[in-house]
């Protein structure tokens, strides 16, 4: 069951690097997020981890409902295309990810995977930062780097580590709503979501 | 304990009169400010002269601990006995504007800062005295001279430079923590690296904030923009401050430092010495000038400071302890000297509006205290005797011909070449204050009335005239002051006291004979000289009116000296005549003397930073894609760093 | 203080007082009998001195009290000089000390005070003559204080009655450290004394004079007390190359009898050499100086290679 959501989350993450449309990347960014939440309350055994879980799932309903509100509220009139074609993007976040496996530190983890996983979902959301233009991608990307840390303090059986993940995870979403707030700004002020207009700041 | 009490009333005062300042009215605050660094210039001197230490030891760790030793003592009375007349000057200087008042509250703190960095025991305290000591000055010129671009400029600067440079203070000091070397070398033998990195960083660290050449760009352009009784406590006391730590690190925590680093000392302070008073001799600024001379100053202070190195290396340990007391008599020497120029110096500017050397004169008969002290203080600073000057340079001088005799050749070369450089020093000195003196004191008044000229009052001569008689107490009995420095160093020195300086070997310098003698002489040949007098006539100009154009300028009086050393120099002329058919209606003529250290050290190192600031800029780009690509990059290094065992 | 040190005393301050005046007088004969004149005799400067003595001062319009100062300044600051140069090793302490380095601090507080009157006297040519003394004297102090450390490091102390013993004696002159510090310091020497080829002080003429031009001011006994100054400045600096440069014996009675014999060899040398040598140019000076200070270096270089 674990593994299977594990595998869940990283098919998802995949995926939204390679797809275009920016409401089926917020359905991916959400599927994704509930199978962590449903990890989360598989493995939750005291009452702090079943809190956690709880506010887990809360996050990724919310995320979920913000998004969608953005992505409804601001439509571009111009198709935002990635420079980096669909299959090298998936290319490189699949090659991104095995480098970060390779390199993971060898400790003794009592949960190796957990952190594979991890480490490939950081690596696909850097991937999304840096080859996608779109500033919802940029905030999915986010997401996703914050779902692989949560994921990796999962796994970690220990009290204080839930507590830490629980505050990571509302650090996390508060960056996330900031920078929606900052999609909603740039939206206005250029007129669309794409990021290459920021390069115009350079002085 | 009396001498907590007297230290902490001290404090108390000071503080006092600062926030009296703030609020009320700066000029009965500065009272009790000077009453407050009396208090501390006793507390201070009773430590130094008693050998008793108070307070906690130094430590390594980093909790906050204040003590105070009979260094820390000496430095204190020194600053007390500074701070002292500075502060009744200000009584008359500054008015009662709301800048006046800043200002006095901000010396207030300037004065905290200098004792806490003095009694402080722990590194969290010295390097926090430190930056405070750095930070306020700024502050105070950025007072005095609001939303003027030089002003900023030279703070700019200052900030700058002290602290690129200070960054070795830091570095030093941290480093002696960590080894838990900052009691002492009884608890660590440092290794031969360590002692090294520490040396070369307080050496340039605490050089750049006391002055040395070449790290000393930001002197000339912060000390004469600043009012002139900040100038005179910066020069005065901040400049001794940076001595107090460096003899703290070299000679007091880390041992006996290998002799290079005794000639690297000794090489810095003759640079610094023949630099500063050669272009100090080319200024027309008189705060400029007495800027660039407090450079001369500090690199005397290093020569002693070099030679006493030197001499520890050489296992020679009482002409050590004699070498550092040299060193430390010359700081408090110039302190209270240079003090006294700057403060002569500030009332100039109130009387006649500007400094230009060359647009003064006579004000030696227009104002006579102010002028006579102002005399005496160029004497002192030239090395004359019976001043003190001349006891510290004298002091010096032997300690340098020890160098050579104690060394073998490479260490006698260096001790001669050191020998030079002073020598060389001293003269050039006497060369800068005998143009000073004539062009500010003597002749006729070759400036306009200035319309807001302001008469000294009298705190401003008092001031004067107790900093003036201090030269000449300690030139007279420079024994008594130099009988308890030789005790400050950690291997105890002996020395008898008494009122002339008498050294191991036979050299004597017996100040009060010679004083005494050269006075009964002057009497006797004045009265020798009769009163037997023509009538008044004019000075002798080949039988011509001795009109304005007719006297001379300071840049005259220094052009042998100029062509002589043209080479060096490498002064720039121009002259440009402007004729009307044939006959030559205008000549003028431009000449200076550039500051070679800026053109040739700084402003290519400038250029250079900035050239490359700008292509480090293109990696600015703008894009989101672009930083993550850099943080996925850093990801990946870290990782494999990690990986590879690098970092553990 | 026994006897024969209180002879030495009475002998040194006697002669530097009262019998410098005979020093330039010499000289001015003998450099008259070497260029065929009749010369002025060797007491012309006596008579000089009496008869500036009975005249009246000047009152210089807009002076201060340095200009009345500044030659009594410079005569008393010789008159110590005097006392602390001592003319053999056993000469009595007059509580000034037998400092060399002292002595060095007292000339330039004569040089200052007499600059400091052509300041205060605006006197364009008082002021030219003291800004080529000041700038030469930056050279020529360095070349002294270098030429006295060479011996004070043989000596082991700056203490002059101890360097007239430590090179008393012929087997001093095998090194070649005293000969290269000899030259040293004579160069030093003619330019504190003002000959030639430093300064010409038969002349008055602006363009040739360093120590003359200070005096156009001063008249009377002032400008007497002045010319003492340079007289004194003989005394001293040939007595120190007499006992400390050349070779001297080390007995004082030895000392005592060669001294006047070795001033008088010394004043020849010196007219000799204003007869036959050019006057340098004036900014040729530190050149010359710089040169002796090399020699005082190589010597110091000598004298740590031999020790």
């Amino acid at each position: 069951m674990q593994g299977l959501s594990q595998w869940l989350m990283l098919v998802c993450g995949l995926s939204t690097v390679a797809v275009r449309r920016r409401s089926l990347a917020v359905g991916l960014a959400t599927c994704q997020a509930l199978a962590l939440a449903g990890i989360a309350i598989y493995e939750a055994n005291t009452i702090d981890e079943s809190v956690a879980a709880g506010a887990l799932v809360v996050r990724a309903i919310a995320l979920a409902g913000l998004l969608t509100v953005l992505v409804s509220r601001t439509r571009e009139t111009i198709p935002v295309r990635a420079s980096v074609p669909p299959s090298i993007r998936s290319g490189l976040a699949v090659g991104l990810a095995l480098i970060l496996i390779w390199l993971i530190p060898v400790a003794n983890h009592s949960n190796f995977d957990t952190l594979q996983v991890s480490f490939g979902l950081i690596a696909f959301g850097m991937v999304i930062i840096a080859t996608r233009r779109a500033t919802l991608f940029q905030i999915l990307g986010i997401i996703f780097i914050e779902n692989a840390i949560a994921l990796a303090a999962l796994g970690h059986s220990s009290y204080s580590s839930l507590v830490i993940e629980l505050g990571v995870t509302l650090d996390l979403a508060l960056i996330a709503m900031v920078a929606s707030v900052f999609h909603d700004r740039i939206f206005a002020e250029f007129g669309t979501g794409d990021v290459a207009m920021l390069s115009d700041l350079r002085d | 304990m009396p001498i907590t009490a007297v230290l902490v009333s001290g404090i108390v005062l000071v503080v006092l009169g600062g926030l009296l300042a703030l609020l009320v009215n700066p000029k009965s605050a500065n009272y009790i400010q000077a009453c407050g660094t009396c208090a501390l210039l006793v507390a201070g001197f009773y430590s130094f002269v008693a050998t008793r230490s108070v307070g906690a030891r130094f430590t390594s760790n980093l909790h906050p601990q204040v003590g105070l030793d009979p260094l820390s003592g000496f430095f204190l009375a020194l600053l007390g006995i500074v701070a002292m007349p500075v502060l009744v000057f200000s009584t008359g200087y500054f008015d009662s504007s709301t800048r006046s008042r800043l200002l006095a509250w901000l010396s207030s703190l300037f004065l905290l800062a200098m004792v806490l960095l003095l009694c402080a025991r722990d590194p969290t305290l010295l390097l926090g005295g430190w930056e405070m000591m750095t930070l306020i000055p700024a502050v105070m010129i950025l007072v005095a001279h609001p939303r003027e671009p030089k002003a900023s400029r030279a703070v700019w600067i200052y900030l700058g430079v002290t602290h690129i440079g200070g960054a070795g203070t830091w570095v030093a000091i941290l480093v002696l923590a960590g080894h838990h070397a900052l009691g002492g070398p009884s608890s660590l033998h440092l290794a031969y690296g360590i002692q090294v990195l520490v040396c070369v960083s307080a050496i340039i660290g605490l050089g750049t904030k006391a002055g040395l050449m070449p790290f000393h760009v930001w002197l000339p352009r912060a000390h004469p923009i600043a009012p002139a009784p900040v100038s005179a406590l910066m020069s005065g006391v901040m400049i001794k401050v940076s001595i107090y730590l460096l003899v703290r690190i070299l000679i007091d925590w880390l041992g006996p430092v290998p002799m290079w680093i005794g000639i690297i000392v000794l090489a810095l302070g003759a640079l610094s010495a023949v630099g500063g008073v050669t272009s100090a001799i080319f200024q027309h600024e008189l705060k400029r000038l007495l800027a660039m001379h407090s450079i001369e100053n500090i690199g005397i202070i290093t020569l002693a400071l070099g030679a006493s190195l030197c001499f520890r290396a050489q296992h020679e340990l009482v002409w050590a302890s004699i070498a550092l007391g040299a060193a430390l008599f010359h700081s408090l020497n110039h302190a209270i000297f240079k003090s006294l120029l700057f403060l002569g110096s500030g009332t100039f500017e109130k009387y006649l509006g500007a400094l230009n050397i060359d647009r003064m004169g006579g004000l030696l008969r227009k104002l006579p205290i102010i002028g006579v002290s102002f005399l005496v203080g160029s004497m002192a600073i030239a090395g004359l005797p019976p001043l003190n000057g001349f006891a510290s340079e004298w002091l010096t001088l032997q300690s340098l011909i020890h160098v050579s005799q104690f060394g073998k050749m490479g260490e006698s070369l260096a001790g001669a070449l050191a020998l030079v450089a002073l020598a060389v020093t001293a003269a050039l000195a006497v060369l800068c204050f005998i143009k000073v003196i004539g062009l500010v004191l003597l002749g006729s008044q070759r400036s306009t009335p200035y319309s807001k000229a302001m008469e000294p009052t009298r705190p401003m001569n008092i001031a004067l005239a107790f900093l003036a008689l201090c030269c000449l107490v300690i030139g007279v009995v420079p024994g008594l002051v130099f009988g308890y420095l030789i005790h400050l160093s950690p291997w105890q020195g002996s020395h008898r006291l008494s009122t002339g300086l008498y050294l191991p070997g036979g050299d004597s310098l017996p100040t009060l004979w010679v004083t005494g003698g050269l006075l009964c002489l002057v009497g006797i040949f004045y009265l020798a000289r009769g009163t037997k007098t023509a009538s008044e006539s004019p000075t002798w100009a080949c039988g011509q009116d001795l009109s304005p154009r007719l006297l001379w300028t300071s840049s005259g009086f220094s052009k042998p000296l100029k062509m002589t050393l043209q080479t060096l120099l490498r002064p720039s002329r121009s002259i440009n005549t402007s004729e009307l058919g044939n006959v030559v209606q205008k000549v003028t003529y431009q000449s200076s003397v550039p500051h070679h250290f800026e053109s040739h050290l700084y402003a290519p190192l400038h250029r250079f930073m900035l050239t490359q600031a700008v292509r480090v800029r293109k990696l600015q780009s703008g894009k989101l894609s672009v930083y993550v690509s850099y943080l996925i990059g850093l990801v990946i290094v870290a990782l494999s760093l990690i990986r590879l065992g690098v970092i553990r | 203080m026994n006897m024969s040190s209180y002879l030495l005393g009475l002998i040194q301050v006697f002669g530097g007082i009262i019998l410098s005046p005979i020093l330039v007088g010499v000289i001015q004969q003998l450099k008259a009998v070497m260029q065929g004149r009749r010369g002025p005799g060797i007491f012309q400067p006596y008579r000089e001195l009496k008869r500036l003595w009975g005249k009246g001062l000047v009152n210089v319009a807009g002076t201060t009290i340095i200009y009345k100062l500044a030659p009594v300044i410079s005569s008393s600051v010789l008159v110590i000089a005097i006392c602390i140069v001592p003319i053999s090793s056993r000469s009595p302490n007059f509580g000034f000390g037998h400092d060399a380095l002292v002595l060095v601090g007292l000339l330039a507080l004569g040089r200052f005070s007499i600059a400091a009157s052509s300041w205060d006297t605006q006197n364009g040519f008082g002021l030219m003559g003291a800004s080529r003394d000041i700038a030469i004297s930056v050279f020529a102090e360095s070349c002294l204080v270098i030429s006295l450390a060479v011996v004070m490091l043989s000596a082991r102390s700056s203490d002059l009655r101890t360097m007239i013993s430590v090179t008393a004696g012929p087997e001093r002159w095998i090194s070649p450290v005293l000969p290269l510090v000899l030259i040293s310091f004579t160069v030093v020497a003619i330019t504190e004394i003002g000959r030639q080829p430093v300064d010409n002080p038969d002349t008055h003429l602006e363009l040739t004079m360093i120590h003359e031009g200070p005096l156009l001011e001063y008249a009377g006994r002032d400008l007497a007390l002045l010319q003492w100054n340079m007289a004194a400045r003989h005394w001293i600096f040939l007595v120190l190359i007499c006992q400390i440069f050349l070779p001297h014996g080390s007995s004082t009675l030895v000392q005592l009898i060669a001294l006047p014999i070795v001033i008088l060899a010394l004043c020849v040398v010196a007219a000799a050499i204003e007869t036959v040598v050019v006057k340098m140019r004036v900014l040729e000076v530190p050149r010359l100086l710089s040169v002796g200070t090399v020699t005082a270096m190589m010597a110091l270089l000598a004298l740590k290679a031999t020790l």
